[in-house]
């Protein structure tokens, strides 16, 4: 008995060996931009589904595709996909397309991820907890909705962070390689009931004074005399945002613009099939009072905003109150609408809970109006990297030349050189 | 409309007027790293003497900061200090007040008093001047830095300074407007803003590297590229710069010799024709379209 006992032991041990010897993990670490987690988690996903490989851990609600699409982390493993043999984990951060310039192209900044080796293929993890089960890594590359340059992220620059405005540190930030895989389109929203008020429709001239003052009388948008004491208030996720940056420019405010967003009080609220919390009320704020976004060190990129210039960290979230999905499908007080801008898909999400498509310049949103010009408000999106090495090398060549998108390059018949640049033809 | 003076230029000929257009006590690494930040930030014109010194008490035993470095450029005064106990840095601006400070004043030279601040702390005027530089490390306690930067703070490689300014446009085209002189003053452009035109200016330089006549235009004194700043060497900016204003530069044209008979190949041209639109585009793109017109008609006037 004694030797069998011995025997196990030195099996257990043997088998540590084994596993710390030679079952390494490499591990490829992408960050990106939330606008652009659909497109970038299906592309990841197909890739390690053509590898033999699988899910292991997610913040969504359940394993499930749809979920894992929408996700804002997600975690999978191809096993001896790395080099040498060695296991590959991919894991997926959608923190921020300026963040994450910022991460990459120091190279030295860090972006929360899933806790690696977390969950297994077959059982994965989910609801993964932002704050609990995330763990800072260092990116190796950005999938993102901006071009590099309208970001503060290029060359040497000193930003405030820290526990106030008072911080100063200075980074530089290498030029990182552009490999434009697609557009990425989006869509102006507006509060429950928008459209009974008269709110149908936001143009470029309207859209600027919002984001610069804030908020706006309802006349400006109706013509209406009667709806001078109501108001329309611009929400926006955060300066860590690619897509604050493309509705920057694409209005004519400028990347370098301070903004002034509001950040009504929301409570209540149920959590929708994508596992976020929506239909809340804002029954605390008065319509003509509501609260601008508080001064903070925006958690993606650690730069101080200052009150009103800052904005929602995150599109959606299942438990708090601060997603802006949910202040955006939450029914605002009398008198007052909220006006933001998502992506495709997350605006559908948001008109699902109750908000409501707006107009942009008098266009609908379509592929074809965006594919011949008609319809402005749309972004590249990018792969970008500085010089990888294997694996990173490997996964980035196969997502560039695999990768589709919701609005395919190809078929998009005009183009811009910057974000919210003057839009050409293309024949 | 006031022409600029050109910084770096000046920095590297001559010692006398440097340490009139900075004033940081012992020019070793540390104050030249300070230095090159508040070039990088601001550029600069020479301290004069302070036009604004109003009632100023003796420096107080209980003020916690030393002066490291003053320098002014186009109206603001900055001034760099340290926290004696956190080895904090704090970077002052004109009527910006930070941690209750509030930079009245910088001024004085090295013939008389030495360059020295007057700054505000709860009513109080205290006149500080410029101390050797206590030895911080330079970057930020990572135990204060952000919490998601686990390792953000880059240290920056030995500063030196290089001249933002381009060569000579080709016959037939233009100095991008970043080059091209306006009175910031009237522009009242943010530190954002000023960053992002200062990135601009390397960017052309760095995509018009060898595309022009030869004769950085820095070398004439020309008024154009009088919004010339000097920044920090870094690894990605130092070979275009450097090449830039190097006495060498024109060296690397000798092996493009120029093809349509007026100083520059048609390739060269091309290239600063596309950078310099590019330029254009991003301007307005970074400054938005208000900002954008604004510069133009300083521009214009």
């Amino acid at each position: 008995m004694k030797s069998l006992k011995s025997f196990a032991l030195s099996g257990a041990l043997l088998a540590s060996f084994a596993s710390s010897a030679f079952a390494t993990t490499q591990f490829v670490e992408i960050v990106g931009a939330p606008a652009f987690r659909q497109d970038s988690n299906t592309n990841i996903a197909a890739y390690v589904a053509a590898h033999s490989g699988g899910l292991t851990a997610t913040t969504g609600p359940t394993s499930g595709s749809a979920d894992v699409t929408s996700a804002s982390a997600n975690q999978w493993l191809i096993p001896g996909g790395g080099t040498g043999g060695a296991d590959l984990e991919i894991d997926a951060s959608f923190t921020g397309s300026t963040a994450g310039f910022e991460s990459v192209a120091s190279g030295t900044i860090t972006q929360k991820f899933i806790t690696h080796n977390t969950g297994s293929i077959g059982t994965p993890s989910v609801s993964v907890s932002t704050s609990t089960g995330e763990t800072a890594y260092q990116p190796q590359i950005t999938l993102s909705d901006t071009f590099q340059a309208t970001t503060p992220f290029n060359g040497t620059k000193t930003f405030y962070g820290g526990a106030s405005n008072t911080l100063p540190f200075t980074a530089t930030y290498a030029t990182l390689t552009n490999n434009q895989l697609g557009i990425e389109p989006y869509r102006w929203v507006a509060s429950p009931g928008a459209a009974a008020a008269g709110l149908t429709n936001i143009t470029t001239a309207q859209a600027q004074a919002l984001y610069k003052n804030g908020q706006l009388p309802l006349a400006f948008f109706t013509g209406n005399s009667a709806d001078e004491g109501k108001w329309v208030y611009g929400l926006s996720r955060d300066p860590g945002s690619g897509a604050r940056l493309v509705v920057q420019t694409e209005i004519g405010l400028g990347a370098t613009a301070k903004l002034t967003i509001y950040q009504p009080t929301i409570t209540g609220g149920s959590v929708d099939s994508s596992g976020n919390r929506v239909s809340g009320t804002d029954s605390t704020d008065a319509f003509d009072s509501v609260p601008v976004a508080p001064a903070e060190k925006i958690p993606s990129t650690g730069i101080w905003a200052v009150a009103g210039n800052s904005g929602y960290a995150k599109f959606g979230t299942p438990s708090d109150q601060l997603g802006l999905l949910l202040a955006i499908t939450s029914t605002p007080p009398s008198g007052a609408i909220f006006v933001t801008y998502l992506n495709i898909a997350d605006s559908t999400e948001a008109e699902a809970a109750g908000a409501q498509e707006l107009s942009y310049n008098g266009n609908t949103y379509s592929l074809a109006a965006l594919q011949e010009g008609k319809y402005s408000f749309w972004s590249y999106e990018g792969l970008f990297s500085g010089t990888l090495s294997a694996p990173a090398s490997t996964v980035a060549a196969a997502l560039e030349s695999g990768w589709t998108s919701v609005a395919p390059i190809t078929g998009v018949n005009v183009s811009r050189t910057q974000d919210g640049g003057i839009i050409t033809q293309n024949y | 409309m006031e022409t600029p003076a050109l910084v770096a230029p000046l920095l590297a000929k001559n010692m006398k007027i440097k340490r009139e257009f900075f004033h940081a006590a012992v020019p070793g690494p540390r104050s030249l790293f300070v230095m090159v930040v508040l070039i990088f930030l601001t550029g600069f014109r020479p301290v004069a003497a302070d036009e604004s010194a109003a009632s100023v008490s003796a420096p107080q035993d209980s003020f916690n900061y030393a002066l490291v470095g003053v320098a002014r450029f186009d109206g603001v005064s900055y001034a760099s200090l340290i926290n004696r106990q956190t080895k904090m840095r704090l970077l002052l601006f004109t009527d910006k007040p930070v941690d209750g400070l509030k930079l009245i004043s910088v001024g004085g030279d090295e013939a008389t008093a030495g360059p020295s601040a007057i700054i505000d702390r709860a009513g109080v005027s205290i006149q500080l001047k410029v101390e050797a530089d206590p030895g911080t490390d330079l970057s930020v306690p990572l135990s204060l830095a952000p919490s998601a930067f686990t390792n953000q703070v880059t240290r920056l490689p030995p500063p030196s300074s290089v001249s933002l300014a381009p060569r000579k446009p080709p016959p037939g085209t233009s100095l991008p407007l970043v080059f091209q002189a306006v009175d910031p003053q009237k522009l009242n452009l943010s530190v954002e803003e000023q960053q992002a035109i200062n990135q601009l200016r390397r960017d052309f330089l760095s995509a018009t590297n060898g595309a022009s006549q030869g004769n950085p235009a820095s070398e004439t004194n020309n008024s154009t590229a009088g919004n010339a700043v000097a920044i920090p060497a870094t690894s990605s900016s130092t070979e275009s710069t450097s090449q830039a204003s190097s006495p060498d530069a024109g060296s690397s044209l000798a092996t493009n010799p120029p093809a349509n008979g007026q100083g520059a190949t048609t390739q060269q041209v091309n290239a600063w024709q596309s950078a310099q639109a590019q330029s254009d585009d991003l301007l307005r793109t970074l400054l938005g379209w208000q900002a954008f017109s604004a510069y133009q008609m300083a521009l214009a006037n």
